[in-house]
């Protein structure tokens, strides 16, 4: 004979009702009043809807008529449940639950699996979906991307046209040696940015005119050209586009509410593993100049000697504004591993 | 069982309901015996079963979630219950995004439509708005008394599209108010059982939590100015600090001030609750969970999330003569999860 000690509800009102229940050896029921001890139900313990054990947390027993006992002896009741031989499915996840071993062993294995989510499966989805998305979408990505620079950063270019028009005639054969790419070369005057170079993902290239400017000789812009169209190649505007959402979507599910504590500290993750994605995109673009250099047979130093040069500056600035915060969160390898790289691959 | 052992917390500051408020009111305090550690396996076990199962698991896992908070929470001595199958959810869920996916393959394929499904989806807002409260208030029960929510779509409509839709074309002046009407929205049409809250709060109440939110960033603003004006070296750091403080403490200023109205508004058959929760305890509980985040990549969230929720609890009573034995069940249909799952993944909080 099992006894335990509970609440009675009937199911209509909220009144409550102190109870004990016992179950007889050949699986009978009964529930009595715990002051009168008027019997309130009798009924098989097959007929009970018993609810999942959760931590020590109250357990019901729910009746046809929509009547509840409820109870804390969570022992007791699995000992009944047992009596009957029903299994339960949510008895293995109290298990894993309660256990200290299999809390440890799940702790490690989420952490292994979020760590290998972030690392190969983030890239490699977004890879996947980069290369199924229609060319519209890249159309509306580079022409949303460009205004949205145009209006905060860049200004019309400064350069003379003939300059412009040189440099686009040295530069053509990387477009012409890409024809599936649609390469478009922009020149804008940098401001903020100063000598840099970005690739949009629809193939649109935009030239600062500082880096124009800072070139000593044409083929090292056609060296950034070439790492430029490497980053169009392997599609890396769009997969760190769709990177950034899937990542702050994975970590949203993870902590599963979006409330205002969570954001702010979602950030700081996200911004790192982010730049982590960008290094490893620099460096593909770097193999793919360096091939396409090769293969123009243009020394490979020409890449290193103008990033040598941009560095120097970046330096000079730095020391003369007194602040070293934007070499800190580089969204590019370190320039100095980079330019080594380059050179020891350098025919 | 009543509580009797921990103390009434003090309500100063609660505006009294009409007609009734007598000093020797029973009080009933609402109370959590949950806690992180607790949380911790729950939310690892569901977190890994999840990954493994490629989501499908996360239907169970939110059924255990919500289990953990609502069994923990106790008033008058009886456990709060979350009653909903998971299989429904999953169910809702898969709607969902099947519903998605059609839309954006449709937008691809012929953006006209995708603009004609866009708008067919905004005007179904309210009614998933709906049915998403009818299902998530279905499902919870106090004494094996289910809530019910009775709100109409027209209503929905009027709190979620009509009013943000002024306050957008008013510049935000009646942002206040369209918050304020949608808070109404939630409380009066929520019942247990057949017994129906109601809410006294007034539009001016929640365009002095407003006002009081911009306070913040401005005064902070001005505090920043002051220092680059004077030490301009110190600049970055102090714009920076500023920022992060005012951030966190609009965020606790607004979370404790809604919450209390919310409460301290709402009666319910004579019975009115009282929350007291503090700006800056708040504040420094968002503050130190959102540091133990950083430093543990996020472990520490189940811990978080049961720190403040134990505060909202302990800070939360219900006063009144009425006794708590006399709420009626209602008969009701079953609610569908579909509405509940949109509202999960647009990412809506419904408060409550």
């Amino acid at each position: 004979m099992i006894v335990l000690d509970g609440d009675w509800y009937d199911g209509r009102t909220s009144a409550r009702i102190a109870a004990v229940l016992e179950m007889d050896g050949g699986g009978r029921l009964r529930i009595r009043r715990a002051d009168t001890g008027e019997t309130l139900l009798e009924a098989p313990v097959l007929e009970a809807r018993v609810s999942d054990r959760l931590e020590n947390t109250p357990r019901t027993l729910t009746f046809g008529t929509g009547a509840v006992f409820e109870t804390e002896a969570n022992d007791a009741v699995d000992r009944l449940l047992a009596r009957t031989g029903r299994r339960r499915r949510a008895r293995w996840v109290h298990t894993l639950e309660t256990k200290g071993r299999h809390v440890l062993v799940s702790a490690v294995m989420v952490v292994l699996i979020g760590a290998a989510l972030v690392r190969y499966g983030i890239p490699a989805a977004a890879q996947l979906l980069a290369a199924v998305l229609p060319g519209a979408v890249y159309e509306t990505a580079d022409r949303q991307t460009l205004a949205l620079l145009d209006r905060a950063l860049l200004a019309p270019s400064a350069l003379p046209p003939e300059v412009r028009d040189r440099v686009r005639r040295h530069l053509r054969p990387v477009a012409d040696d890409h024809p599936d790419l649609g390469l478009t070369l922009l020149f804008r005057r940098g401001g903020r940015l100063g000598p840099n170079a970005l690739a949009l993902p629809g193939g649109t290239i935009v030239f600062t005119d500082e880096m124009v400017t800072l070139a000593a000789h044409d083929d090292e812009l056609l060296a950034v050209m070439a790492h430029e169209a490497g980053h169009v190649v392997h599609r890396h505007a769009m997969r760190r586009m769709v990177q950034d959402s899937l990542l702050s979507f994975a970590l949203m599910a993870l902590t599963g509410d979006a409330s205002g504590a969570a954001e702010l500290f979602l950030g700081l993750p996200v911004l790192l593993t982010e730049l982590a994605y960008s290094r490893e995109f620099e460096r593909q673009a770097d193999r793919f100049a360096l091939d396409y250099l090769s293969r123009r047979q243009v020394p490979a130093a020409r890449l290193a000697d103008l990033l040598e040069r941009i560095d120097q500056r970046r330096r000079d600035q730095v020391r003369g504004q007194g602040g070293g915060w934007s070499g800190y969160l580089s969204t590019h390898p370190s320039t100095p591993e980079r330019i080594q790289a380059l050179r020891s691959s350098g025919p | 069982m009543t509580g009797g052992s921990s103390p009434a917390p003090q309500c100063a500051d609660s505006p009294e309901a009409p007609g009734t408020a007598a000093p020797a009111d029973p009080v009933q305090p609402f109370t959590f015996d949950g806690t992180g550690g607790a949380y911790f396996r729950i939310w690892i076990v569901n977190t890994l079963l999840s990954l493994l199962t490629l989501g499908i698991y996360s239907a169970w896992a939110k059924v255990r979630r919500k289990q953990f908070f609502y069994r923990h929470t106790r008033l008058a001595g009886s456990a709060f219950a979350y009653l909903a199958d998971p299989v429904k959810i999953l169910k809702g869920r898969l709607i969902v995004f099947a519903s998605f996916f059609i839309y954006s393959a449709v937008q691809k394929v012929f953006p006209p439509a995708g603009l004609a499904v866009g708008l067919a989806l905004v005007l179904l807002l309210p009614w998933f708005v709906v049915r998403s409260l009818a299902f998530n208030a279905r499902y919870s029960a106090w004494r094996q008394i289910r809530f019910q929510f009775r709100g109409t779509y027209r209503a929905a409509a009027a709190a979620y599209l009509l009013w943000p839709l002024l306050a957008l074309a008013t510049l935000g002046l009646l942002f206040p108010y369209a918050y304020y009407r949608q808070r109404r929205f939630l409380v009066e049409n929520w019942a247990l059982g057949t017994t129906g809250f109601a809410f006294h709060a007034r539009a001016r109440d929640y365009y002095r939590i407003f006002g009081g939110f911009l306070l913040a960033p401005l005064a902070a603003g001005l505090a920043a100015g002051a220092v680059v004006w004077l030490a301009p070296a110190a600049a970055l750091p102090a714009v920076v600090l500023a920022g992060a403080l005012t951030y966190l403490y609009a965020l606790a200023y607004f979370s404790v001030s809604a919450g209390n109205l919310l409460f301290n508004a709402s009666t319910l058959d004579g019975l009115r609750f009282g929350a007291a929760m503090k700006v800056w305890p708040y504040a420094g509980i968002v503050f130190t969970n959102t540091l133990a985040l950083v430093a543990t990549l996020g472990l520490f969230h189940p811990f978080a999330r049961v720190r403040a929720y134990r505060y909202r609890i302990d800070h939360l009573v219900l006063r009144g003569a009425g006794g708590l034995d006399a709420f009626v069940a209602a008969e009701t249909a079953e609610a569908s999860a579909l509405g509940d799952e949109l509202s999960d993944f647009l990412d809506f909080d419904l408060g409550l």
